[in-house]
């Protein structure tokens, strides 16, 4: 661990390479613990909205915007959220667009499940219903994107999708979209360690706040690392279909009403504590 | 105590005592700032009865990928957001195809994961009654980061399926839209 005058804080490996790590730590990123130059994304914020999406009938189209609420940031901040329909179900990561099962009705009589057909990662296929969401923020809000399309029709039975009520945490971090981030705080003591807090580069990072670490043995969130949705590939003769892929699992996501739906998703997203 | 340094591993807590450094853990750092802009062509898939009675079916398959910018060789997460514009999809000929363009010019949306711009599957009246095609235009985008690049890859696929028209014709048409991207890519230290 490295310490100088101005606040800069590092915690390398410094075998063979002496100070390198320390004065270039993205030349030297392997040998790197923690370096306060780095940028660390620290939340300032959790919130949890809750969502209800309309119910639909079928031949309908959705496309709408929803806004959740401000950030109370200044300009567009970087933000991570995840979703689940009732507290009694697992939080599912919000990340890109998130394909969610879609119920019906049939006729009021016959109970239909879109998106878990007939085992596995969920899929939609293309002439049945479907229903994505998408998390987003401008320069004042977190909005939340919703399309969806209710085109089943089944032996002549009208069908409703009943309406879908979501929760939905929303974590800012300190990070501007809009701007460039400072590197250094604005404390006038370069490193302040104290028997509850800890401030390194003048205040840029600090122990009072989180930051995004793995592993996580109880991950809260997940970075993808690459697709989190798939077009195409499903069983024969069953069209065009989105599938959800690439979430660590299984997760569950509660159907309507009363019904569990175990999906199990591929694990190559990377689980991380906020 | 808030700092902790015992047999080569240091630990820091928060005022309420939870870890938030620990370096047996690793941190999520951001490398790199990437901003710009890519356009994605026009797609789009057909079902034609031309000349009467014979079908031409016009799949399209898309599944490429664009590289956007050079960053560190280490970084293989992307975090930030993107914004879509562009302007309405054409609809298809003769039939209900109600065109699904996603978050296009709603504003800026989270970069990580797998962004479905656009759906449209196939629900066609046959003059008497509406039936149901396994047919759509589906569209995807994801940002990625890995090798040094961070890039978009596009996945596009419409397929007429198995689609029986006395007459007509279907197309289904996404527009070309512009991504504007403002992205932070990075790795765990």
């Amino acid at each position: 661990m490295k310490i100088d005058s101005t606040g800069k804080v590092a915690i390398f490996d410094e075998t063979g390479v002496g100070n390198a790590p320390f004065t270039d730590p993205l030349g030297n990123l392997s040998r790197i613990r923690f370096h306060s130059d780095l940028l660390t994304p620290a939340v300032v914020s959790v919130t949890t909205y809750t969502v209800t999406l309309p119910s639909m009938v079928e031949n309908a189209w959705r496309d709408a915007t929803v806004t959740l609420g401000a950030h109370g940031r200044t300009g567009t901040p970087m933000i991570m959220g995840r979703v689940r329909n009732g507290s009694g179900a697992s939080w599912i990561p919000l990340n890109g667009s998130v394909m969610l099962p879609m119920y019906a009705l049939d006729g009021s009589t016959t109970y239909r499940l879109f998106g878990a057909y007939p085992s596995g990662p969920p899929y939609w296929q293309g002439g049945d219903g479907w229903r994505s969401i998408t998390l987003g923020a401008d320069a004042t809000n977190i909005v939340l994107h919703e399309q969806a399309q209710a085109l089943s029709k089944h032996a002549g039975a009208d069908i409703t999708h009943p309406a879908l009520t979501l929760e939905i945490e929303v974590t800012v971090f300190d990070i501007n979209l809009d701007a460039a981030n400072p590197t250094v705080g604005t404390d006038p003591v370069a490193v302040h360690m104290s028997a509850s807090l800890v401030k390194f580069q003048r205040g840029k990072w600090r122990s009072d706040r989180r930051y995004i670490r793995t592993p996580a043995p109880t991950p809260t969130h997940y970075m993808p690392l690459g697709k989190t949705v798939e077009v195409g590939g499903g069983p024969a003769n069953k069209g065009d279909l989105l599938r959800s892929c690439c979430h660590a699992g299984p997760v569950k996501f509660k159907s309507a009403p009363g019904q569990v739906n175990d999906i199990t998703f591929d694990a190559s997203q990377q689980p991380v504590s906020v | 105590m808030s700092l902790r340094a015992t047999g080569g591993r240091i630990e820091i807590k928060s005022p309420s005592g939870d870890v938030v450094l620990d370096t047996d853990e690793r941190l999520f750092i951001a490398s790199n700032f990437v901003t710009g802009s890519v356009v994605r062509p026009a797609r789009s898939t057909s079902y034609l009865l031309t000349p009467a009675g014979q079908e031409q079916w016009t799949p399209i398959d898309v599944d490429v990928t664009v590289d956007l910018a050079d960053i560190h060789s280490s970084a293989v997460a992307v975090v930030g957001s993107f914004k879509v514009t562009g302007t309405a999809a054409v609809p298809g000929s003769a039939t209900q195809a109600q065109a699904a363009n996603g978050v296009r010019n709603y504003g800026w949306f989270t970069a990580g994961g797998t962004y479905v711009h656009s759906a449209m599957p196939m629900y066609v009246f046959t003059g008497s009654a509406w039936v149901r095609y396994p047919f759509g235009l589906l569209s995807a985008y994801t940002f990625t980061a890995g090798g040094g690049k961070v890039r978009l890859h596009e996945r596009t696929q419409g397929n007429p399926g198995s689609i029986v028209l006395a007459s007509g014709s279907i197309l289904l048409s996404q527009e070309e839209i512009t991504i504007d991207y403002r992205l932070f890519v990075g790795t765990y230290v």
